[in-house]
């Protein structure tokens, strides 16, 4: 089974982030990576949990899912509406 | 208190105690730098984000990254004065990093395309251009491994007396940060060389892929105390046992 972020209220990639490079949304309700704070050092990657934490080699800066600024791409996209917004 | 001023004739609002670089971005205006990082405290080391600021009678050229803002200024991001004192700077930054591509494509939109000076470029970091920012970087993760050494011409980046030092954990954030990428880093299966020092990962006890390297992990685990374990799987393998235990809950 698929899973993807699930924007954790106490979320582990935040927690251990020295730089304060992440931060939630109110809006949208997800953690955001600020790649103008990111420092490129990786312990978010590792410190995640489930695993959707990610670490782009080309740009050296974190990335994850940020529920698409509120609309996520996934849940139009799966043709059989298994994936729905709340 | 908010200080109210112009930049490039916007009216633009800002706390007391901000740097320009940070509003005029904040408010769309575009001002070129190599040095900048907002996770650390400027210097205004690679002086390309130069502007003009009025104030009264007064027109000064100035590094906007260190720049505190004040109430009543004029900026001006793009005039003749400052576009020939950035192109002059970076005409200087080229003889650092003759093959940075970073730097060569902001000097070209400078109309600088070679310079005139010597060559100042030197191993190991062929096209460090002495911004600190791997410094600065280091110094906030609260490592403290790197620092200059000489000075003038002579002025290196590295560790203190350029032997191996325990305060390096082999983040490689200082590379992360690296206007020009100068850093090296090589990673094996199962180390990772930087700044002349080899550091082992620690490898995922499901798969032994690495994850990050055990001084990295033990900084990380003192420091937020976190418990012994924290770091002893991939991020794929995380995936994976997350992905069935969620359908064991779902089915
Ligand atoms: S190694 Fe990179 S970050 Fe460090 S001073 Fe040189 S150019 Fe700046
Ligand atoms: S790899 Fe070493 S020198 Fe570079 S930021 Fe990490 S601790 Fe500092």
């Amino acid at each position: 089974m698929q899973i993807t972020c699930l924007q954790c209220v106490e979320a582990a990639c935040a927690k251990v982030c020295p730089a304060g490079a992440l931060v939630r949304n109110e809006e949208t309700g997800a953690i955001e990576v600020l790649a103008n704070r990111c420092v490129g050092c990786g312990l978010c990657e590792a410190a995640c949990p489930f695993g959707h934490m990610h670490f782009d080699t080309q740009l050296r800066l974190a990335v994850k899912c940020d529920l698409c600024g509120g609309t996520p791409t996934c849940a139009a996209f799966c043709p059989h509406d298994a994936l729905e917004i709340r | 208190m908010t200080v109210q001023f112009t930049i490039d004739g916007l009216e633009v609002k800002a706390k007391e105690g901000e740097h320009l670089l940070d509003v005029a971005r904040r408010h769309g205006i575009d001002i070129p730098s190599l040095c900048h990082h907002e996770a650390v405290e400027p210097i205004g080391a690679c002086r390309v984000c130069l502007v003009e600021v009025r104030s009264g009678q007064k027109t000064t050229i100035t590094t906007s990254c260190n720049f505190l803002v004040e109430d009543g200024i004029e900026v001006h991001t793009d005039t003749a004065e400052v576009r020939k004192h950035r192109a002059m700077n970076l005409e200087l930054l080229l003889a650092r990093a003759p093959k940075s591509d970073v730097v060569r494509k902001l000097a070209s939109a400078s109309g600088v395309t070679r310079t005139r000076f010597e060559p100042l470029a030197y191993e190991p970091l062929p096209n460090c251009i002495l911004c600190e920012l791997c410094v600065r970087t280091c110094d906030m993760l609260g490592h403290h491994a790197l620092t200059t050494v000489g000075r003038g011409d002579k002025k290196r980046i590295g560790l203190p007396f350029n032997k191996p030092s325990d305060n390096c954990v082999g983040c490689a954030s200082c590379l992360s940060v690296c206007p020009t990428q100068c850093i090296s880093v090589k990673d094996t299966p199962t180390q990772r060389a930087i700044w002349g020092q080899k550091h082992d990962f620690i490898l995922c006890k499901v798969c032994g892929a690495p994850v990050i390297t055990k001084k990295h992990r033990d900084f990380a685990i003192s420091e937020k105390g976190l418990p012994e374990d924290y770091y002893d799987t991939c991020e794929k393998c995380k995936q994976s046992a997350a992905s069935k235990r969620f359908a064991s809950v779902v089915w």
